[in-house]
This record gives C-alpha cells, sequence and structure tokens, in this order.
C-alpha cells in the first residue's frame, strides 16, 4: 500500500476511518526539545518562549514523525520581564519561574467580587492581527502536507481560573457568585473567536480544553460541570462548527473525567485527549468499547511512568498495548499524555515513534 | 440540634459568616475553646471529608467547608492557652524543591486540620534541608511531601534520606506518585488524596 500524507493518515483517523498506519501526534518540553535539536541539527527554540509549547519544535517533531502541526493564538503585547525578574503577559498575569515552569503568582482578577469589580479588568483583543501572524505562516508552510491542530486549550474554565487564581475561582463557583458566570461568558467569548479565526485561517482541528480530571476523580461534581460548564462548551463549539462543518473539536482533559466523557460527546467533541493512562478509570480499550463509534482519541502513552522511567522495551510494549486498544479501525492517533517531560531519554522517544511503524500499520496485526 | 451540630452543619454546607457567629455564641455561654474545635468544628469536618472520599462532594464544596471551619478557629483559637492543645499530632506539610504546585497539599493541609492535627504548612519548592529546618523547629510526628511532576519526585527521596536521623514518620503523595514509588524512596505511607491523608496520617500516629 503507498504511503499515505501524514495529513490525510491525520484526517482519516481522527474521522473513524482506518488510515496506512497509527497517526502520531507528540508534543515536547524545551528541554527535551533542546536535547533532539542539537542531535537531529535541527532548530530548537521555541517560536514564543512563553506561548504553548504545542506549537513549537515543528521542524524536530516532523522529523520524528508527527503528523499533524500545532498551531495558536501569538500575543497581542509581549510578554514583559518586571525589574525583579518576574514576567507579566498581556492578562496582567505575573508568574514567576520555579524549576521548569512558570507559575502564575499574582492574578489580576484576585480581588474581584462583582460584575463592577470585573468590568474595570479588560481581557486583550483577541483579534489583534499580530496574534495571527505566526498562525497564518504554519498553515501556509504545513498545511499541504500535514493537518492543522490549532491549540486552544485552557478555553473557558482555565483561563477564567487563571485571572482569578484557583481557590478564590472554586469557592466562588460553589458560592454562585455572579461576577463569575459573567467571567466565565467572556473568557469562552474571547476563545471563540480565536477559534473561529484559526478555522479561518485553516485549521482542520480546534484543540480546546480545560482541566475538569485530577489523577483520582472530577475535581467539580459532575453536576457543576453539566450546570456551569457544558452549556458554555455547546455554544463554543456550535459557532466553531458553523466557521466550517468539517472541523474537528478535540478536548484536552488531564486526570480522571470518566463521569462526563458522555457529556462531551453530546455538545459535539470528536477526539478527546489525552486519556491519561494512570487516573483513575481512564481506560482506553475500553472507552474504545463505549465510545469508538462516536470518537477518535488522542493520546494514552504515559508520561508519568513508562515514557520517562521505562526502558526502549517498555516503551515499545506500551505503544503496542495503546494500538492494541484504540487502533482497531482508525480513530486513534497516538500520542504521550503531556508533553514529554525532561527526565524522559531521547532512546524512548525514538522507540515510540519506531514503535507505531512497527505495531500501527494496518491492517493491524496481533 | 444543639449548639455544636448546628455548627457541624454550618461547616458542611460552608457558611463561614454562620460558624463564626456560632463560635463566637459558643464561647459566650461559657464554651471551653477546645471543646468548640472537638465538638463543632472537626466534627462537620470529618463529614466533609468522608464525603469527598464517596466523591458526594468535590474540591470547590472542600474548599468552603474549609474557610467555614477556619471562620471558627480564627474565633477561638487564639484563647487557646498552650495546655489546651490536645491536637492528634503535628504535621510539617510542603511542596518539594523545584515544584511549585500547591492545590493538593493545600487540600492535605485542609483535610488534616479539620481533623485535628497540627499543620505547619512550609510552602512550595522546599528543598530538603528547609524539610529538615521545620522539623527541628516544630518537632512534628509526620512530615508531608508533595509533588506534581516527574521530575521532581527525585527531591522527595532526597528529603527522605535527609529526614532519616529524626524521629518523624513521612508521607508521601501526588499525581505522578505511587504506593511502588514510596516504598521504594523509604517512605513510611502513600495517600492517594487529601482525605486518605487523614486516613494515612491516623495511622502513622497510631503505630
Amino acid at each position: 500500500m503507498t504511503l499515505l500524507k501524514p495529513r490525510e493518515r491525520f484526517l482519516a483517523a481522527v474521522n473513524l476511518q482506518e488510515p496506512d498506519r497509527v497517526p502520531v501526534f507528540a508534543n515536547l518540553t524545551p528541554q527535551v526539545a533542546e536535547k533532539l535539536g542539537k542531535k537531529m541539527g535541527l532548530p530548537y527554540a521555541a517560536e514564543d518562549s512563553f506561548l504553548s509549547t504545542r506549537i513549537s519544535h515543528t521542524e524536530i517533531l516532523l522529523e520524528l514523525g508527527n503528523d499533524a502541526v500545532g498551531i495558536g493564538p501569538g500575543r497581542e503585547k509581549p510578554t514583559i520581564r518586571l525589574e525583579d525578574g518576574r514576567l507579566k503577559d498581556e492578562f496582567e498575569i505575573i508568574y514567576q519561574t520555579v524549576g521548569l515552569y512558570d507559575e502564575a503568582v499574582v492574578r489580576p482578577l484576585a480581588e474581584c467580587e462583582t460584575i463592577d469589580d470585573l468590568n474595570r479588568y479588560q481581557l486583550p483583543d483577541p483579534l489583534a492581527p499580530s496574534r495571527f501572524e505566526l498562525a497564518e505562516k504554519m498553515v501556509a508552510r504545513y498545511q499541504e502536507n500535514y493537518a492543522i491542530v490549532g491549540d486552544l486549550e485552557a478555553t473557558i474554565f482555565e483561563l477564567s481560573w487563571n485571572l482569578v487564581g484557583m481557590e478564590k475561582f472554586l469557592m466562588d463557583m460553589a458560592m454562585g457568585k455572579e461576577y463569575l458566570f459573567e467571567l466565565l461568558d467572556r473568557v469562552a467569548e474571547y476563545n471563540t473567536k480565536i477559534g473561529v479565526r484559526l478555522i479561518e485561517l485553516g485549521a482542520d482541528v480546534i484543540w480546546m480544553g480545560d482541566d475538569f480530571g485530577t489523577q483520582q476523580g472530577m475535581m467539580i461534581s459532575p453536576a457543576m460541570y453539566r450546570n456551569i460548564f457544558k452549556p458554555r462548551q455547546r455554544k463554543v463549539i456550535k459557532d466553531f462548527k458553523e466557521a466550517n462543518p468539517n472541523v474537528k473539536i478535540a478536548y484536552h482533559s488531564c486526570g480522571s473525567i470518566v463521569p462526563i466523557i458522555e457529556d462531551l460527546i453530546e455538545v459535539g467533541v470528536d477526539i478527546l485527549n489525552p486519556v491519561q493512562p494512570q487516573a483513575k478509570g481512564m481506560d482506553l480499550a475500553l472507552f474504545k468499547e463505549k465510545f469508538g463509534d462516536r470518537i477518535a482519541f488522542l493520546g494514552g502513552v504515559d508520561v508519568q511512568g513508562v515514557l520517562p522511567n521505562g526502558t526502549p522495551a517498555d516503551v515499545e510494549e506500551e505503544v503496542k498495548q495503546r494500538i492494541l486498544a484504540a487502533g482497531k479501525g482508525g480513530g486513534y492517533v497516538l500520542a504521550p499524555a503531556h508533553n514529554i517531560q525532561p527526565d524522559t531519554s531521547l532512546e524512548n522517544i525514538y522507540a515510540m515513534y519506531e514503535a507505531v511503524k512497527k505495531y500501527g500499520t494496518y491492517p493491524l496485526n496481533f | 440540634m444543639s449548639l455544636f451540630q448546628e455548627m457541624s452543619e454550618a461547616v458542611i454546607s460552608g457558611s463561614a459568616k454562620k460558624v463564626k457567629e456560632l463560635s463566637e455564641q459558643a464561647l459566650a455561654q461559657g464554651n471551653d475553646p477546645q471543646n468548640i474545635i472537638n465538638d463543632g468544628l472537626i466534627p462537620g469536618m470529618n463529614i466533609v471529608g468522608a464525603r469527598f472520599k464517596a466523591n458526594e462532594i468535590y474540591v470547590p464544596e472542600v474548599l468552603i467547608s474549609a474557610r467555614a471551619m477556619h471562620a471558627g478557629l480564627n474565633v477561638v483559637k487564639p484563647l487557646l492557652s498552650a495546655a489546651d492543645t490536645t491536637n492528634k499530632g503535628t504535621v510539617v506539610v510542603g511542596t518539594v524543591k523545584g515544584d511549585l504546585h500547591d492545590i493538593g497539599k493545600n487540600l492535605v493541609c485542609m483535610m488534616l486540620e479539620g481533623a485535628g492535627y497540627k499543620v505547619i504548612d512550609i510552602g512550595i519548592d522546599v528543598a530538603p534541608e528547609q524539610f529538615v529546618k521545620a522539623v527541628e523547629e516544630n518537632k512534628p510526628q509526620i512530615v508531608g511531601l508533595s509533588a506534581l511532576l516527574t521530575t521532581t519526585m527525585i527531591n522527595m527521596r532526597n528529603t527522605i534520606d535527609l529526614l532519616k536521623s529524626y524521629p518523624v514518620k513521612v508521607m508521601v503523595g501526588g499525581a505522578p506518585v505511587t504506593e511502588k514509588y514510596a516504598q521504594e524512596i523509604g517512605a513510611h505511607a502513600y495517600a492517594a488524596d487529601a482525605a486518605s491523608a487523614v486516613d494515612r496520617a491516623n495511622e502513622l500516629v497510631a503505630s
């Protein structure tokens, strides 16, 4: 069988059709990208060190064997370094670098109690032209051969709580404070505008998301999710599909979110990500059986154990098991459940891509 | 309903204002501050913990209950005499070096406090030496270590190694941490979530 273009391979899989082999869409942490880039002789600098790493390291990832390219919104105003060394972004969130991550330490809505307070804060302009310059270039460069994934994780819940601070946000939500619902609407509208623009530019997939799971279960009750978030997700997805009926919606939520998967399908999610294997109940084989005729899966490879701590042989076995669980008939894009962490050996990364070729070629042969 | 029952109910429903008022009322009626904690606030948080564990309530509800409990503690704690501190034990808790994640750690602190422990939260990005210092200063029975990242889990091992010469039990938890890993690095207990952290702490102080 002639090999498909990566773009065709990826799109067939997310359309629940069987491609020539299981496609791959992995992402890297900057430390891993640097190691790989040096070894492969490819550029490894992030496109913008303060934007999602999911839109960076493209040349390395394609050389390794990714079938899709991540694009995403840039900034209207650049992130600035304050005199004390901390970073301030265009949302007015202040970050401190600790270890390998920048973590928010000052939130612009930390004191927000009322709609009046909220009105004193303005979200940036979602449609600022500078926000889409990079995305536009990347689409022009990669669209012919690769599927384009518009990264818009932190769609409603996460961007909102990032502005407020998580504990206050969760408490205010439990107490039903009015400002909070208005904030959720404004944030949803902000990201809807960005997503629609990414679709107009050529995104085949919009990768939405909000982390609703912890390692052990839901962070908020399924009822609270259904009352507060589900209607807003439904509207956002409707707007995306109006912009292009063929666009596929991938949904990212870390952790264990078993009770709401059916809800996500109902509001129009086409691809579930990342199906974090060590989170309670996130059983890819079971999900394939239960939901596999309605949604595709993106993810599944363990970044909390096998990838950083296993041997290349363990990684090969992990890939084999995930393909065995979800590969049948298409509908599966193999990916690590999070950006590959700095404690992962290059050998394990190569082993992952090799194993997909070995075990993921259709017809599957186990 | 007795005043203490009412206080427990208000903790469970997360009504900080009501817990504060009831705590003041209980003091005005001549109740012992320690009794207010033991018979009013802690029983409420015990139910919150049990419901959290049973997936009947989730993080937002636990947070408002913990805040309500604190509203009561703030009223009565200043009146406790040194002799009154009949808490179940002292626990030093922190997120290990290189790791800034604190949501899980904060929940553990709230649950432990709600179960009657004195909790010393030494924050995030805590170096092994800082844990040792906190142990020397506070003489806890238990040290709790939290980590979210596989890249920072190694600092749990480093901390445990340094704490070996001290008479404390070490409990670990956090998303990538497993029972197996806990055993490998010589921790005395592993807790998968905030509610089971209380169970593990109870076992450790009893052992």
